[in-house]
Parts: structure tokens; sequence; C-alpha cells
């Protein structure tokens, strides 16, 4: 199992953006996923809200790589708030 | 009696052409015929295929145009500087672009036109949410957002009536 925790600014607490979303995939998951493995994703707790953009573009390599049902089955969130989890899975689609 | 086989003869020749036009006029008539049918399905066909994509349509789009979307928009407040209740907008954005999922497939330039509107809306909503902003900005924020709605709108119904 894999735990990559995201690290942002202190006082960043929104993420929009599809080429930021994508910027921090590469940044800061992309080298320590392995895709046979399950992988566990955290936002820290100043993140408050995630725009579809920018999930799009975090995930967007993910998806290519293991489809929606392998994120499904392989990948767990973690967020603030069950509410941010729930939406973040939802705006992977 | 050459007066006789001369008259004989154009007359022949006159009967012959009739028979010749009037064997091409009925050939003409058949083809016209069997042309209108083959006309008539291909029409037919496009036709029905024309409105099954507006029952789609118009069963993907209706509620969120006529309800949904203007009624989330309402609901967004300016309290003692700052903005809140985009929630309900932001979730209504979402479900549109994934109920267009459809149009991914069926027709790739409206969908990445719709999805990059209703994007930026939503990132436009997430970067101005809970910030504290002045009564000028919010009006700004407002009259674009206002602005951001209406193309949206004009997207989807530029394309239900064929327009490009």
């Amino acid at each position: 199992m894999i735990t990559i925790t995201l690290e942002f600014s202190k006082n960043e607490t929104k993420l929009a953006g599809f080429p930021y979303g994508r910027a921090v995939y590469i940044a800061q998951a992309r080298d320590n996923i392995k895709f046979n493995d399950e992988i566990t994703i955290i936002f820290p707790e100043q993140i408050e809200q995630v725009a579809s953009s920018f999930v799009q573009g975090f995930f967007a390599e993910i998806v290519s790589i293991i489809g929606y049902k392998g994120v499904g089955k392989n990948i767990t969130i973690i967020s603030k708030s069950d509410k941010l989890t729930d939406s973040i899975y939802k705006n992977i689609y | 009696m050459f007066v006789y086989i001369l008259t004989n003869m154009t007359q022949k020749a006159i009967n012959e052409t009739s028979l010749t036009l009037e064997l091409l006029l009925s050939i003409l008539a058949i083809v016209i015929s069997i042309g209108s049918v083959v006309f008539e399905y291909f029409w037919n066909k496009k036709i029905n295929k024309t409105n099954l994509e507006a029952d789609f349509f118009k069963d993907i789009y209706r509620d969120y145009l006529m309800n949904k979307l203007p009624n989330a928009r309402n609901v967004i407040l300016y309290n003692n500087r700052i903005i809140s209740a985009t929630d309900d907008l932001i979730n209504v954005l979402n479900d549109i672009r994934r109920s267009s999922l459809f149009y991914k497939y069926k027709d790739k330039k409206f969908y990445d036109k719709l999805c990059k509107q209703l994007q930026d809306l939503e990132d436009e909503l997430v970067n101005k949410t809970d910030e504290t902003i002045d009564y000028d900005d919010f009006t700004k924020f407002v009259n674009k957002i206002n602005l951001d709605i209406e193309n949206i709108y004009n997207t989807i119904m530029d394309k239900y009536i064929g327009k490009k």
C-alpha cells in the first residue's frame, strides 16, 4: 500500500485548474505510484474545496493507465471531510 | 403513286418517333418514381435520427436549463463582503458535465466547448467562495457569472437548433 500526502502552501485552501492538478500529480505523486498497488492519496486538512478541473488534471494519467474501474478499486482518497472526499471521487468522471 | 409512298413513309416515321417519345417518357416516369421512393426512405431515416437526438437532448438538458441552473444561481449570497452558498451551482455545473458524456463520443467539439465553459465557471466560483471582496468586485463577479451562464445556455441551445 502506498500513501501519498499532498503538500500545498499554508494559505492555499482551494485547488482549481487542470494544468495545476496535472503539475501537482507530476511533482508529488507520479514517481511514488506503483499501479499494481493500492494507493491512498491524502489531501491535507487545510484544503476545503477542490474543483473538478484540478481533480481531472491530477487523475488524468492514473485514469489513462488503470481506467475508471481501477481507480474505484485501487485508489483511496482522504480529505478534510466525507463531503469533500465524495466530491473528489465524483469529479474524476 | 410516289406521293402515296412518301406520305406513307412520313407517317411511319412520325409514328416511330411518337413511340420512342412515349417509351422515353415512360422510362423517365419509372425512374422518377423509384428515385422518389429512395429519396423518401433516406430522408425519413435522417428525420428519425434527428428526432431521436432531439429527444436525447431534451432528456439531458431540459431540467438543468429550466430549473436547476437558474435556481442554483439564485442561491449565491454576499454577506459581510464574503461570497458563499456556491455549492449548489458548482454541483449543478458538474452534473451537467457528467450528463453530457453522451456527446463526448457523439460530438466531441460540442462536448469540449461545453466542458470548458462549465469548468471555467466552476474554477471562478471555487476561487471566489469565502473570499472577502468589496462591493465593486462583487458586482464584477456577478456580471461575469451571469455572462458565463448565458454563454453556457447559448452553447447548449445552439447545439439544439443545429447552429455550429
